[in-house]
């Protein structure tokens, strides 16, 4: 089967796409359509470009609305629901008391705000404080789901999407599953119908802050997520990093469909922490590995 | 979920206690639907939209984020560009009516008050001058047409008709390029100015494509114009159908020269072909020299469009003057302004917070004669233009020609302003192929 791929630079990473089924120009017609897709999705999302639809809400003084596209609308409250999912360990709205901890100020001062969100109107309307949203954790994640659904709509139904290596998303697959490798541990993974996450302190220093604590994430070297979206996956896997491990075991208890893998800090591949012990689905962990 | 029972408050205890007593985050709270949606008033307009591509869902978009507007119709010849439209539409609770035929959408729609035009642009002249007619005030896409005549039959019929006639030329109602032109660049901020700057370079891409099974007929497609679907989705790059490259990504920038430097150029140089793209008509990488006569003096304005590297920066003005530079931009980060060494203080507009000194503030000169100071190399001073727009790009635009039919404003970009400006891109186009200098009457450029 022939795979065609394609990148494209966006949200600070590489995005990849790999598709099969179709031909060379069918596949090129749809990562075109797709990247700008992306690229649509940050111009609303990210909070360094000053008009996006977040930059403009961080405006927002007390008694001020705004209404939001449906991209940013969906992204919100996906990005509450997930929040309430980890127990807070995952927050886009932290995003201040996380930057003062990156930069080693104190957090005695958390951001307070409170933001009114209407269904209907699709309105957001701040009542008190303000309301900084950094939707980085999930908004790679968020771009792949939107992806998928674009390629249902051109009947593409075998594809690998990936954000910057640390979010993917697998639709039908070559075999059993595309092949991933989790990080350097020589163990690898058959992706399939399923996204995988990954966060840890390798690639950007220690960069994963508890919002509710306000520590710095220091419990693992590297955390995957499972899960039936990338967004979900790319948000489990960052609160994962600032939970224990009974924590992370009620998680995806709760969840029913979200499997962890922790790498623990000693490195060692053998060492990789599967939960819960028998991953199901279309995931085949190695046996030596479940813990 | 699965319910865990006692297990979930044993586990989770300790971090939901610190969570409400930390109380880090923001409270975010899902209200009943349609608690903050904003209450219809009687100068409530009704509106079409024709034309629901890119750019047209661009307009929708940011036209749900004005009060007081409400679509009613929506048409497009692709039925599945159409859905999209109606699909979104339906969700905000804006019940519309869809059609594939814009003169069935005029005969059918009795109580509109305004359409917006979004189409390919050969199709602009005869949608719009149907719905003026049709007693409408119209929002249309630049380019006004593609050919300088149906430009000129539209501001003929605005005169005729005597509605309004807005073209989308949206930076004349940005925020940010007002305050650059009103409070900078006409208080003598760059000095005299004898350059201008500007460029659009985009990344090499493929042709656009669809799904398979969004395919259109060739009867529907010969009906409306178009010779199959790769030329429907591909339009900007085949000369019946739309202008190329100048008019596509130049115009908006070719109408920021002759808005401040106060009318059309006098001349144009152009050079430009098609060396990457084996299956488009029109050029992809083109060069534009225009001379000016401001009432300063002579200037002189370069354009730059290539559509095979997005190298050189992205999109951007500049106007380079002796005593310094303004780059403006859609985009805020592009935006900076540069003084020359020897220009005098902009102190007085960094006060009225026109200008900012974000980072590198340049340093104050010792008024001791036979004293300086040994540092670090200075930067070069680089002020900010602290204007950022708190709406979508499109939506000042917008906002203008829905006030201007309520009579509470005047267009910022009226059809015959609009035309003295794409006048100045027909004729860069022409310049490409005549490969000589052409001379513009001013005259020429009033429709």
């Amino acid at each position: 089967m022939t795979v065609h791929r394609f990148e494209h630079q966006a949200m600070a990473t590489t995005f990849e796409l790999r598709i099969a089924g179709v031909d060379a120009v069918y596949a090129a017609g749809a990562a075109r359509e797709a990247f700008a897709r992306v690229d649509r999705l940050e111009a609303l999302l990210s909070r360094y470009e000053p008009e996006s639809e977040i930059s403009q809400i961080g405006r927002l003084t007390p008694g001020e609305s705004l209404v939001v596209s449906e991209d940013t609308f969906d992204c919100i409250v996906l990005s509450m629901a997930l929040r309430e999912a980890t127990h807070g360990a995952f927050d886009p709205t932290a995003r201040a008391q996380i930057d003062r901890v990156k930069i080693g100020e104190s957090s005695e001062e958390p951001p307070k705000g409170r933001l009114l969100i209407d269904p209907a109107s699709r309105t957001v309307r701040v009542e008190e404080g303000a309301v900084e949203f950094d939707l980085g954790a999930i908004g790679k994640g968020f771009a792949l789901d939107r992806i998928a659904a674009m390629f249902a709509d051109w009947e593409i139904s075998t594809a690998l999407l990936v954000a910057g290596g640390s979010s993917l998303l697998a639709l039908d697959a070559p075999g059993d599953g595309w092949e991933v490798n989790l990080g350097e541990t020589g163990q690898t993974l058959p992706l399939k119908n399923r996204a995988l996450g990954g966060s840890g302190s390798k690639m950007q220093g220690e960069h994963v802050v508890d919002p509710v604590s306000g520590e710095v994430a220091r419990r693992w070297f590297r955390t995957w997520a499972l899960a039936g979206s990338a967004a979900a996956a790319d948000a489990f896997s960052t609160a994962f990093m600032n939970l224990e491990r009974r924590e992370i075991r009620a998680v995806c208890r709760e969840q029913g469909n979200v499997q962890a893998i922790l790498q623990k800090r000693e490195r060692r591949p053998d060492r990789l922490v599967w939960l819960p012990p028998r991953a199901g689905d279309s995931v085949c962990p190695p046996a030596e590995s479940a813990a | 979920m699965v319910d865990v029972g006692s297990t979930k408050a044993g586990v989770w205890s300790r971090r939901d206690f610190l969570r409400a007593a930390a109380g880090t985050g923001a409270a975010l709270v899902l209200t009943s639907p349609g608690a903050l949606r904003a209450s219809s008033s009687a100068n409530e307009l009704r509106i079409a939209l024709v034309g629901l591509g890119a750019q047209g869902r661009v307009l929708m978009d940011a036209v749900l984020k004005i009060e007081n507007v409400r679509f009613v119709a929506v048409c497009d010849i692709w039925d599945y560009a159409l859905t999209y439209g109606e699909r979104l539409l339906k969700k905000m609770d804006q019940e519309v009516r869809g059609y594939s035929d814009y003169r069935e959408m005029l005969d059918k729609e009795k109580d509109l008050d305004a359409v917006l035009v979004a189409t390919p642009d050969f199709w602009h002249a005869p949608i719009t001058n149907d719905c003026l007619r049709a007693g409408l005030n119209v929002y249309c896409e630049k380019m006004m047409s593609n050919t300088i005549e149906g430009a000129r039959s539209m501001v003929q019929t605005m005169r005729e008709t005597g509605k309004l006639l807005q073209i989308g030329h949206q930076r004349r109602s940005n925020p940010r390029y007002i305050v650059a032109l009103e409070r900078l660049y006409k208080k003598g901020l760059l000095g005299r100015v004898t350059a201008a700057n500007a460029q659009w370079n985009r990344a090499a891409a493929a042709d656009l494509s669809w799904p398979k099974k969004a395919t259109m007929s060739e009867e529907l497609l010969h009906k409306w114009g178009y010779e199959d679907m790769n030329q429907f989705r591909n339009w900007r790059w085949f000369k019946k159908y739309g202008g190329g490259p100048l008019s596509d990504l130049g115009a908006h920038q070719i109408d920021i020269f002759n808005w401040f430097f106060d009318g059309p150029p006098v001349s144009v140089l152009a050079g430009g072909g098609n060396d990457y793209y084996p299956n488009h008509e029109w050029f992809d990488n083109a060069m534009v020299i225009y001379e000016y006569q401001t009432a300063d003096g002579p200037a002189r304005a370069f354009y730059q469009v290539l559509t095979t590297t997005s190298a050189g920066g992205g999109y951007f003005e500049q106007f380079m003057g002796i005593d310094g530079t303004l780059k403006i931009s859609e985009n805020p980060k592009l935006t900076a302004l540069y003084r020359e060494a020897h220009a005098p203080s902009w102190d007085e507009f960094v006060a009225q917070h026109l200008l900012r000194v974000p980072k590198a503030p340049p340093t104050s000169r010792s008024d001791e004669e036979t004293k300086v100071d040994a540092r670090e190399t200075a930067a070069l001073a680089a002020y900010e233009l602290p204007v950022v727009l708190n709406k979508a790009i499109h939506q000042p635009h917008l906002e203008n020609f829905f006030n201007a039919i309520r009579g509470e404003a005047k267009l910022n970009c009226p059809a015959d302003e609009a035309f003295r400006s794409e006048y100045a891109v027909f004729k860069a186009i022409e310049a490409v192929y005549a490969e000589k200098m052409i001379r513009i009457d001013p005259e020429e450029t009033i429709a």
